[in-house]
């Protein structure tokens, strides 16, 4: 397909608008006073269990989604969305706990607290976020300044920085001599906004430079993983494209603090090897490993939408990435308004979605929600001419058939109040009421 | 200096795991090494020689040649490899080169507290010809470990000490019994002997309350079965109205943790009971630095033998024993005692590892007894039970399950060893299917799960 023939398939901007709506009032739905809830599906676990809020990657998506809406929207709808930004900043704060870690921040393994790369990352939204409300005359939420400095001060700095590999880790516990590029990456962008914040550049350009250092330091050379960034530094870690575009904000921001043209260079290879990896339907492989054919599923939706948001941020979004991916992105819309959370759990069988693959996840949906909020201006300003609004106003209820097994049959039904997955007799697996803490029935998984 | 102040010295020492950046100044180095040397010596020999390792590659290679690969030790601005000759005395037998260096590194740490720095002796070097390679110690010098050196970064809690009676006699010995029993089979143990083993395998084990050590360890690769016990109990005291709960054994507090970051707000109580009180004093000093819990009570087992919860009948809505059972020889009494606090519409959650699922490490060990070591120390001695003698207790204790689940039933090794190789091959759709298949059967259900390596027995009170 042509650039131009690309373009021209983008959905209009008044159809993701659409979606993006729909999806905020999906959300919406399963917040409660303390933050976002909802199940947690990853790649090789899932936490059915525990749906509570938690302070994982959720809320980065959630808090630069109303970031993007609070720069391009005006009168009614502005307000609103500072509102809502504001109100979710407030839930940060709470979550803190007293050694500067935040509970509930392991997504797929919740309940937990110090989960990486989310604590960063969320912290790092955060203060993007805050920007945006001093910059429109609103003020800061009570403790939020206190729980990132304690963050920062007392577990980045302290325990998670390895003096050893002049980087930051993901564990103090075990594996001293790995790090995660991902998590590195995010800790640079909090640090780049806690230092905008609070000062002490000398101190924290030492830290800085270390980790991104550390970051070129393992970016693949050549073969088929030419410009990504692994998973952790051992030797023959795949790379992820949506954890390696998850590096670029951090590569770009650091090149434009430090003026090291090698920042530059990593951050267009790493940005050309997540155009490399898209598949021809759409959406990105989840691991890409150097000597081996790709691990192609499960094809995460949130992860896709993550990846278009990370080369925004980085200022490295083309029309011709958002033509690719969109169609595909919306043709996971679901009656309620939510999105699948992926194609191929199981390995991809023909035949019926997996459960997996169905069920909406917060933590992957907060991305198509950022995206959502970022994609109506840049297909605009990518002169996309678009299809006309397609998207149906979401239903208070649905329910579609889904495979439990290899080859049980179960089925998925969406409720105003409810989530469930029972099995063919109709007897509940999994049934989470939106809002509560804990699922009332979970045989399902962890 | 008096007695108090030296008194006062010694208690403050702590092991120190969390360095801060800080330099040592070679004069206060020089200072703390002067004061080993000072320390008595068999035969005024001081054969010992010290080696200070400053240079980080040199730390690096150091550690990865001795496989000591703790944060700590590349934490630590300073790293003191301690070295005697004690090739002249390979025959003695009061082995005094040993204690010579002993008493030598005890100053060593004495000193390096009067000088306002942390310091932590590692004596468990795995290869201690790996760091002598590393500093190019000649072979006549033998390597008795290593002491970190630093300014601290953190405030380690005191951990509990014998009572000085307890350990002190006059002219007669009074211990007349090991008190600290070297027998791991838990049927020759008192529960008093028991109390002790776990107290000290807390503390003295390798499980001291640090940066490293306050969290629980997420990952599922070494916690599912925690997070699923997590699970079960969030879902059961969900369904409950300011329910109290009790964590049985709550040991480093790793399930209670969980509970109480995630649904302590619920709780109209919760509760910590265990045998000694040094355990109890661990917990208190691990969830200080997370916050306050208003609603935790500490519980110390009221009978020193014979497991007594000192709660009243029916007071536990929710209750849980995670791997606790298998240290016990007999269970029934434990059993009796979780009935007796349930209340009649209570759910006791029990782990148990299975003594039929095929693992090797296990068999390896049991070698005809019903006994093995823990997998590793921080579990201690375990005895194994089959599904029908736990479902036996649990009867004769009055209790009755509800439901049986088994954790990582046996399939999913098989599966994950079919995973390996398909992947290894290049068969990555059929990874990808198996893998998705795993994701999903940690929990069975079906005939596989009296074949798991751990059970869940959700368990109510039987009906009279």
């Amino acid at each position: 397909m042509t650039p131009a023939a690309a373009i021209s398939m983008t959905p209009a901007p008044e159809t993701l608008r659409q979606a993006g709506a729909d999806l905020g009032g999906w959300l919406a739905a399963v917040r409660t006073p303390c933050g976002y809830g909802g199940p947690a599906v990853g790649a090789r676990a899932a936490c059915l269990s525990w749906c509570g809020p938690a302070a994982d990657w959720r809320l980065e998506g959630i808090l630069d989604a109303h970031g993007s809406r609070c720069a391009v929207a005006a009168g009614a709808e502005a307000v609103a969305a500072l509102d809502a930004l504001a109100a979710d900043l407030a839930t940060l704060p709470p979550a803190l706990l007293a050694d500067g870690s935040l509970r509930n921040s392991w997504f797929e393994f919740n309940p937990g607290e110090g989960g990486m790369p989310h604590e960063p990352a969320v912290l790092a939204a955060a203060l993007r976020a805050r920007r945006q409300l001093v910059r429109q005359g609103r003020p800061v939420p009570a403790g939020l300044d206190e729980a990132v400095a304690r963050n920062v001060e007392e577990r980045v700095l302290k325990i998670l920085w390895n003096k050893q590999l002049q980087t930051f880790c993901d564990w103090p516990m075990s594996g001293y001599d790995q790090y995660s590029p991902p998590t590195v990456a995010a800790v640079i962008e909090l640090l780049l906004e806690y230092g905008e914040l609070a000062g002490g550049w000398p101190r924290l350009d030492h830290y800085l430079e270390g980790a991104a250092a550390s970051l070129l330091a393992v970016q693949r050379p050549d073969g088929a993983v030419a410009g990504g960034l692994p998973l952790s530094n051992r030797n023959g870690a795949p790379c992820s494209p949506f954890l390696t575009a998850r590096c670029l904000p951090a590569l770009i921001a650091m090149r434009r603090r430090t003026g090291e043209p090698a920042l530059a260079e990593a951050a267009a290879a790493a940005a050309a090897f997540v155009r490399r990896s898209a598949l021809p339907g759409g959406g990105y492989p989840l691991l890409v490993h150097p000597q081996r054919p790709p691990g192609r599923f499960p094809v995460l939706t949130g992860a896709a939408a993550g990846t278009l948001t990370a080369l925004g941020r980085a200022g490295l979004l083309e029309p011709g990435d958002l033509a690719a991916q969109l169609p595909w992105l919306l043709a996971h819309r679901q009656p309620g308004g939510a999105f699948a959370t992926a194609d191929g759990f199981g390995g991809g069988a023909a035949g019926l979605p997996a459960w997996r693959d169905v069920l909406p996840v917060t933590g992957w949906l907060d991305k198509l929600y950022a995206l959502l909020a970022l994609a109506p201006v840049a297909a605009a300003g990518g002169g996309a001419a678009g299809r006309p609004a397609t998207v149906p106003p979401p239903v208070a209820a649905w329910s579609c058939e889904v495979r439990l097994g290899w080859r049980r049959r179960g089925r998925y039904v969406e409720e105003a109040d409810t989530l469930r997955i029972e099995d063919a007799r109709g007897r509940p697996l999994f049934r989470w009421r939106k809002g509560a803490d804990w699922a009332e029935v979970n045989e399902l998984a962890g | 200096m008096n007695g108090d102040d030296f008194l006062q010295l010694a208690a403050q020492r702590r092991s120190t795991r969390l360095f801060q950046e800080r330099p040592v100044p070679d004069a206060v180095l020089r200072r703390i090494v002067a004061a080993a040397t000072a320390a008595p010596t068999a035969c005024n020999r001081q054969l010992w020689h010290f080696v200070a390792i400053t240079d980080p590659e040199v730390k690096e290679q150091a550690c990865r040649l001795s496989y000591a690969e703790q944060s700590y030790l590349y934490d630590a601005p300073v790293l003191l490899a301690v070295f005697y000759d004690a090739s002249l005395e390979s025959r003695n037998p009061c082995k005094t080169p040993y204690l010579s260096a002993g008493m030598a590194i005890y100053a060593l740490l004495l000193a390096a507290e009067a000088e306002g720095l942390g310091s932590l002796y590692l004596g468990g070097i795995r290869v201690p010809r790996g760091l002598a390679g590393a500093v190019g110690a000649p072979p006549f010098l033998e390597n008795l470990g290593l002491v970190c050196l630093g300014y601290r970064a953190d405030t380690p809690p005191a951990p509990p000490r014998r009572p000085l009676d307890e350990v002190l006699s006059y002219n007669r010995c009074d211990l007349r019994a090991p008190h600290f029993p070297a027998d791991i089979r838990p049927h020759l143990w008192s529960l008093r002997q028991l109390a002790d083993f776990r107290e000290k395998l807390l503390w003295y084990k390798g499980i001291g309350i640090d940066a490293q050590t306050l969290h629980v360890n997420p990952d599922p690769r070494f916690s599912p079965a925690i997070r699923h016990l997590t699970g079960r109990l969030g879902m059961l005291l969900a369904r409950r109205e300011r329910p109290r709960f009790l964590d049985v054994l709550a040991y480093n507090g790793d399930v209670l943790l969980q509970l109480l970051l995630a649904a302590g707000a619920r709780l109209d109580k919760a509760y910590a009971y265990d045998l000694a009180p040094g355990i109890l004093h661990y917990l208190r000093e691990r969830l200080r630095p997370l916050g306050d819990f208003p609603n935790l009570e500490y519980l110390l087992n009221g009978d020193p033998d014979r497991p007594v919860i000192p709660l009243p009948d029916g007071q536990v809505d929710v209750m849980c024993c995670y791997q606790r059972l298998e240290q016990f020889a007999d269970p029934q009494p434990l059993l009796e005692e979780m009935a007796r606090v349930l209340a009649p519409d209570g759910r006791l959650v029990l782990l148990v590892s299975n003594r039929l699922y095929p693992h090797l490490y296990w068999y390896r060990r049991m070698c005809g007894q019903n006994y093995s070591l823990g997998r590793n120390w921080s579990r201690g001695p375990e005895r194994l039970y089959e599904p029908a003698e736990i479902l036996r207790h649990c009867r004769a204790a009055g209790l009755e399950a509800e439901t049986v689940t088994g954790l990582q039933p046996v399939e999913l090794k098989v599966a994950g060893w079919l995973e390996g190789w398909a992947r290894r091959l290049g068969g990555h759709a059929l990874g990808d299917r198996l893998a998705g298949w795993q994701a999903g059967h940690y929990a069975a259900r079906g005939c596989s799960r009296w074949f798991a390596r751990t059970l869940v027995f959700e368990l109510r009170r039987a009906a009279p």
